[in-house]
């Protein structure tokens, strides 16, 4: 007798209970245990539920394509992760805590270049702005009381604030985006992104002055 | 009163609510007076909102990324149903073994392996008479088996339950077998032995042995996908470094066997029960 025949005489098979059916309100430990028993419908109910939030984590770091790539990649680990997952957490946050993850290898497979030796405070451009005591020499304008006036203002803004986000070093977006979860506290994005809770401030500070900088160029020149 | 300078650097943590409260009404003192700074503030309000609005915008998935999510993983679960439900068309031609195990040892050392396995197993199983073709192999998977297995650091039977939980994950039966019967000496129940294979979260063991077998679970179904959480989870229960290694060998141990074990069709002896 082969080794996996004695497994079925042995009669114990651990995929062997299945359920069909998933309801449509199912609680999340009841869906929790739908997935541990590997129910293809519940598996389907859930990808309808959170796919929104793991592709709006996967695309706080990674172009649209490879978001989706990274999300499907996260829903396959799911199947094997799912006897691990403790529920302290709850799923959702679990599940973009994976995508997280996946992402951020994605990041690094394609050795994109990386923030950490770099964590002074200011935006070298910001620095040239200042004179020797501090004060302003080269102020901003125009910011307050400001909204955009057309939709054709609106969509040549956000034309141009995506392709700096995608442009920015390191994880310098994704710690912006991902801080603007507002189920995302700091400490979350740090130990996402592997680094201490000061650099996600200092990521998401340098995050917004490139786009106030980036917005102030656009309005003055008309350049992105 | 602040700098300019000093008010830039403080601007994202002022409005993030991170500054102490001394700072922030320093920074509250500043912006009062300085137009400049109140300027920059508002850029960055104007930068956020639109990022996140953009944020909002881009993360809406198209039913047809659904669809392929859906089918990808149906296509994942059966093939996982695939390999958990028994021997593959192919292999039903011929179950015979691939190699008969050696009955009466001419050589004098596997005579002697054979004694201490007596010894401690109660018989030599089959596995062992397969290795004893070749003494060094024989000899030296025993004595990862006897130090692992009968000595260190973790429980015996917690040991038992990493290989019936590694082993039924790999489909092999025979392991799944000799372990469920040194999980029944040590007390365990049926039931008990079932509910630890579809979940071994729900087990009687303790809340380090759980976090061990979470560990060593995914390290040999998925070697890829990171460990740190894992890793953490085990660190945070108490584990010790030598129960960390301890688990990963067994682990690791096992699931070699289980693929010499099915690659080479080794039978379960008949008379273990």
């Amino acid at each position: 007798m082969a080794c996996k025949d004695s497994l079925q005489k042995t009669g114990f098979n651990p995929f062997a209970k299945r359920v069909q059916s998933v309801p449509s309100e199912l609680s999340e430990e009841a869906l929790v245990d739908a997935l541990r028993n590997r129910d293809e419908a519940a598996y389907h109910h859930a990808v309808e539920k959170y796919t929104g939030s793991m592709l709006a984590t996967a695309r706080t770091m990674l172009d649209s394509a490879a978001a989706e790539d990274v999300v499907q990649e996260a829903w396959l680990s799911v199947m094997h992760a799912i006897d691990g997952f403790e529920g302290r957490s709850g799923l959702k946050s679990w599940l973009c805590r994976i995508t997280a993850n996946k992402a951020k290898n994605h990041l690094r497979k394609h050795k994109r270049e990386s923030l950490q030796d770099d964590f002074s405070v200011l935006e070298s451009d910001m620095e040239s702005r200042f004179s020797p005591d501090g004060r302003w020499a080269n102020p901003f304008h125009g910011f307050e009381g400001h909204s955009p006036s057309d939709n054709l203002e609106r969509d040549v803004m956000d034309d141009c604030l995506q392709k700096h986000l995608g442009k920015m070093p390191g994880e310098q977006s994704a710690a912006l985006l991902l801080s603007q979860q507002a189920e995302m506290p700091k400490d979350d994005v740090a130990s996402l992104l592997g680094v201490s809770v000061g650099n996600v401030r200092v990521m998401v500070h340098r995050a917004r002055q490139r786009l106030v900088l980036m917005l102030e160029r656009l309005r003055e020149t008309g350049e992105c | 009163m602040l700098t300019c300078r000093e008010v830039t650097t403080l601007a994202s943590d002022f409005l993030d609510g991170d500054l102490s409260l001394f700072r922030r009404m320093r920074v509250r003192f500043h912006l009062a007076r300085c137009s400049g700074c109140a300027e920059f503030l508002a850029g960055l309000r104007v930068a956020d909102q639109r990022a996140d609005r953009l944020r909002q915008s881009m993360v809406r998935p198209e039913p047809e990324l659904l669809d392929r999510l859906k089918s990808s993983v149906s296509a994942g679960l059966s093939e996982e149903k695939a390999w958990s439900v028994g021997p593959r068309s192919d292999l039903e031609a011929s179950n015979e073994p691939l190699i008969e195990g050696v009955d009466e040892p001419s050589d004098e050392r596997v005579r002697r392996i054979f004694e201490d396995i007596r010894q401690k197993e109660g018989f030599v199983p089959n596995l062992f008479r397969a290795y004893a073709h070749q003494p060094d192999v024989l000899e030296y998977n025993w004595q990862r088996e006897k130090s692992l297995m009968y000595g260190g650091v973790l429980g015996e039977a917690f040991k038992s339950a990493i290989v019936v939980v590694v082993s039924a994950d790999n489909g092999c039966g025979y392991c799944v077998h000799h372990h469920q019967v040194a999980l029944q000496s040590a007390g365990f129940s049926q039931d008990e032995f079932t509910a630890l294979l579809s979940n071994p979260e729900g087990s009687r063991f303790t809340g380090r042995e759980k976090a061990l077998l979470a560990l060593v679970r995914q390290a040999n179904r998925d070697p890829h996908e990171p460990a740190d959480a894992l890793l953490a989870r085990v660190r945070a229960e108490g584990a010790t470094d030598a129960e960390i290694i301890e688990a990963m060998s067994v682990m690791e141990l096992y699931s070699s066997w289980n693929k010499f074990l099915d690659v080479m069709r080794i039978p379960l002896e008949t008379d273990v029960s």
